[in-house]
């Protein structure tokens, strides 16, 4: 029942967080459907529904044969509710990555199917034929694609709105994600190791790579992260 | 035309719910703990469905009061929001429940440790409030608002640890919980979290970090005892 209305309840927080980072203005209207499924990457049906959910919520109006126009009404609500990644530090996202993505990717690996890990590996083979190119800019899109083929492996939709809320803080922090080749490299490794221990079904190895990795992505950037002792030594 | 409220449970609605000693429109923050406390008091049922236009009746107010309180509850994940359907409450099951519990252990084991770094004292004195509050609901016999307030301290203590990301996520988890409470606790004793809270403040403000991490911890396997065991015993399908 929640499950089946995860997608648009997905698109429904992408959307409320653009309106509240205030891509579109009140009174401005919403790109015509087929534009704006595209760069949402979903089906229209669900951008239908999606929009549906927003006019409930009173954010936005559709207009029979001119579009959805955004309204102006509750756009502070939503900004204090359903952006706090808008003022996040890097730290903070960090540190919730830290705290829910090696649980998330232990569940990951006691459900999934050997199709969805071949799916993850080609990802991973992406990214390293962007670092072989030197392509900082495809590294960057592939590690952030492989994160969210990750996590939208999990069936939890409590999970949810946080994967895709870091999937967003990911994509603003994009430049950081751009370092150094031996940078790219390395997290290109760490990442093969979490997909290395999914793959053998080993879910305290998996949990404890993606710590691994989340800790030295911290490093990378210069971020001490504030974790229990007993951790530090994985 | 709706089954939900009787003009009869309306009138007991707002009788049991004075609105506080004030003049003017009540906002947002006025009627949003009054209709969390209808859920959990069931005096809106799980499952039911209702309209905006019901509950701005009930509550004496617009329908852009009521749906901006429903588009924070569905936030919280407490009210579903679909299209073509009317607002309906969730109802977790054990399983949900379950997963719900084991995420807030690692969101809240987070925020402790980052609370317990420089807890402020207004932030202190918030919390201590709360527990008071909780406590005299449940003096008076108050068990909806005693529970929401609860809640409330858990996501006060998370806004204190100063990861608005992590805070955010939990707020989406302890709304939950107190439906599940609220839903399956009806039999057991009373409800004495506030001597844990009190103990985890304590703690905090003493910035004994493995204290306080031992406490929630603790506090969090009561919780889960209470709830799984409820749940059990209850309706088990």
């Amino acid at each position: 029942m929640i499950s089946s209305s995860t997608v648009v309840n997905s698109v429904v927080e992408k959307l409320r967080a653009a309106l509240a980072r205030g891509q579109w203005r009140s009174g401005e209207m919403l790109p015509g459907q087929r534009e704006l499924a595209e760069q949402l990457g979903i089906s229209r049906p669900s951008l239908r529904e999606a929009v549906i959910v927003l006019e409930t919520l009173g954010l936005v109006r559709s207009m029979p044969g001119k579009g959805v126009v955004v309204l102006e009404a509750t756009l502070s609500d939503t900004a204090s509710e359903g952006s706090a990644m808008a003022g996040a530090s890097l730290e903070d996202v960090l540190q919730l990555r830290y705290t829910l993505e090696p649980f998330i990717v232990g569940l990951v690996a006691q459900s999934i199917s050997s199709k969805e890990v071949g799916q993850l590996r080609l990802t991973l083979m992406d990214m390293r034929e962007a670092l072989e190119a030197d392509d900082s800019d495809a590294c960057a899109n592939a590690y952030i694609a492989f994160h969210e083929e990750l996590f939208a492996l999990t069936s939890n939709p409590i999970f949810q709105n946080v994967v895709q809320q870091t999937s967003n803080a990911l994509k603003q922090s994009a430049d950081v994600l751009r370092n150094s080749p031996e940078h790219l490299a390395e997290r290109l490794e760490e990442n093969e190791a979490v997909v290395r221990a999914i793959r053998g079904k080993n879910s305290a190895q998996a949990s404890a790579e993606m710590r691994r990795h989340i800790l030295r992505e911290g490093q990378r950037m210069g971020i001490e992260l504030n974790i229990p002792d007993d951790n530090l030594g994985t | 035309m709706n089954t939900l409220v009787s003009h009869q449970h309306n009138r007991n609605m707002l009788a049991a719910l004075p609105l506080p000693g004030r003049i003017g429109k009540p906002s947002v923050d006025d009627i949003y703990p009054r209709i969390f406390d209808a859920i959990l008091e069931q005096r809106i049922a799980p499952a039911s469905r209702f309209t905006e236009e019901s509950l701005g009746d009930v509550f004496g107010v617009s329908r852009s009061i009521i749906r901006r309180v429903l588009a924070r509850l569905s936030h919280q994940q407490v009210v579903i929001l679909r299209p073509n359907h009317r607002p309906q409450v969730a109802a977790p099951d054990l399983e949900q429940t379950r997963q719900i519990l084991h995420a807030r252990r690692l969101a809240e084991q987070t925020l402790v440790r980052l609370a317990c770094k420089a807890p402020q004292p207004q932030d202190l004195r918030h919390l201590r409030d709360l527990v008071e509050q909780e406590q005299r609901c449940l003096d008076r016999g108050e068990r909806g608002p005693a529970i929401r307030l609860s809640g409330e301290f858990h996501l006060q203590l998370a806004a204190m640890a100063g990861n608005a990301p992590l805070a955010q996520f939990l707020g989406s988890l302890v709304p939950l919980t107190s439906l599940a409470l609220a839903r399956h606790e009806v039999k057991s004793r009373r409800h004495c979290a506030w001597q844990e809270h009190l103990a985890i403040v304590d703690a905090v403000e003493g910035r004994n970090v493995n204290e306080a991490l031992r406490l929630m911890d603790e506090h969090l396997d009561h919780l889960e005892q209470k709830l799984l065991l409820a749940a059990g015993t209850g309706s088990s399908k």
